[in-house]
C-alpha cells in the first residue's frame, strides 16, 4: 500500500522535502509513524511522547486534508493513496 | 472580474500575489457594499523581536494550504452569521518576509462599527489558534527556530 507523507515546518526542513511516499506492509497510522521514526529519527523528539508512548497531545493528524480528532487515532486504518500530514501546533503570523 | 475589479477569496497566497488595497477594492466590489458603514481592518507584519525578547532577521511562514483555506472558509462562514456582517476576508501570506513586511490581514465590512469590531476581533483570535500554518524565527545571531 502506498500512501503520501506531507511535510511542514520543522518536518520539512530536517527533510528536506515536502512531501513524501511510503510503502507500507500494514495499514495502521502507528505503522506508518514507526517508519517514518526510522528513516528521520529527529521527528521522534518532536511529536512521540516517550513515557506514555503515544502523540505528545499538541500533535494533530490529518488524512487526506482533513484533521482527524479520534481518541485511538495511532491504530486508525489508511488506505491506499492517503495523504497523511503530521502537524505541530499552529504559529499563524 | 467584476467591474474590472480583481475578486479576492479569503485564502492563503504567496507573498506578492496579493495586496490590502486589492482586497478593500474587492470588499467594496460586494453588491450589499451599500448597507456598510464601516469597513474595519487588522494588518499583522513582522516584529524585530520574537516573545522571548531575541532580535528578529527575517520570518519565513509555511502552510498547508487546502487544510488552512478550509478553516478560513469555516471560520468565515460562523463570523458572518454569528455577527451579521456584511463581508469579511482572511488572508493570510506565506513564504520569506523582512522586518515590518505585511503578513496577514483580516478585513471586514459592517452596518455599523460595534458588530465591526467584535467580528473583526475574533475573526483575528481565530486564525490566529485554527490555522495550520507555522512561522520560523530567523536571527540576527545566526540561529532559527520554528515557533509552537
Amino acid at each position: 500500500m502506498k500512501v503520501t507523507v506531507l511535510y511542514f515546518a520543522d518536518f520539512k526542513d530536517i527533510a528536506g522535502l515536502d512531501k513524501e511516499n511510503y510503502d507500507l506492509d500494514k495499514n495502521e497510522l502507528i505503522d506508518l509513524i514507526n517508519l517514518i521514526f526510522e528513516k528521520y529519527s529527529l521527528f521522534k523528539s518532536l511529536i512521540w511522547d516517550a513515557i506514555n508512548q503515544t502523540l505528545k497531545t499538541t500533535i494533530s493528524i490529518a488524512i487526506n486534508d482533513k484533521l482527524i480528532k479520534k481518541k485511538d487515532i495511532l491504530s486508525i486504518k489508511l488506505s491506499d493513496g492517503d495523504k497523511i500530514a503530521l502537524l505541530l501546533p499552529f504559529s499563524g503570523g | 472580474m467584476n467591474n474590472g475589479i480583481k475578486q479576492i477569496k479569503s485564502g492563503i497566497y504567496n507573498k506578492g500575489e496579493i495586496n490590502f488595497d486589492d482586497i478593500l477594492q474587492s470588499i467594496k466590489s460586494n453588491p450589499n457594499i451599500k448597507e456598510s458603514g464601516a469597513i474595519l481592518s487588522f494588518t499583522g507584519i513582522v516584529r524585530n523581536v520574537s516573545n522571548e525578547g531575541k532580535l528578529v532577521k527575517s520570518l519565513k511562514i509555511d502552510a498547508y494550504d487546502n487544510l488552512a483555506n478550509k478553516t478560513i472558509n469555516e471560520i468565515s462562514n460562523e463570523i458572518k452569521k454569528k455577527f451579521g456582517i456584511i463581508d469579511l476576508k482572511i488572508i493570510h501570506l506565506k513564504g520569506d518576509f523582512e522586518i515590518s513586511e505585511d503578513l496577514v490581514y483580516v478585513i471586514v465590512a459592517s452596518a455599523h462599527r460595534e458588530e465591526g469590531f467584535d467580528a473583526l476581533r475574533e475573526a483575528v483570535e481565530k486564525y490566529k489558534k485554527e490555522l495550520s500554518i507555522w512561522k520560523r524565527e530567523d536571527y540576527i545571531n545566526g540561529s532559527s527556530k520554528w515557533v509552537y
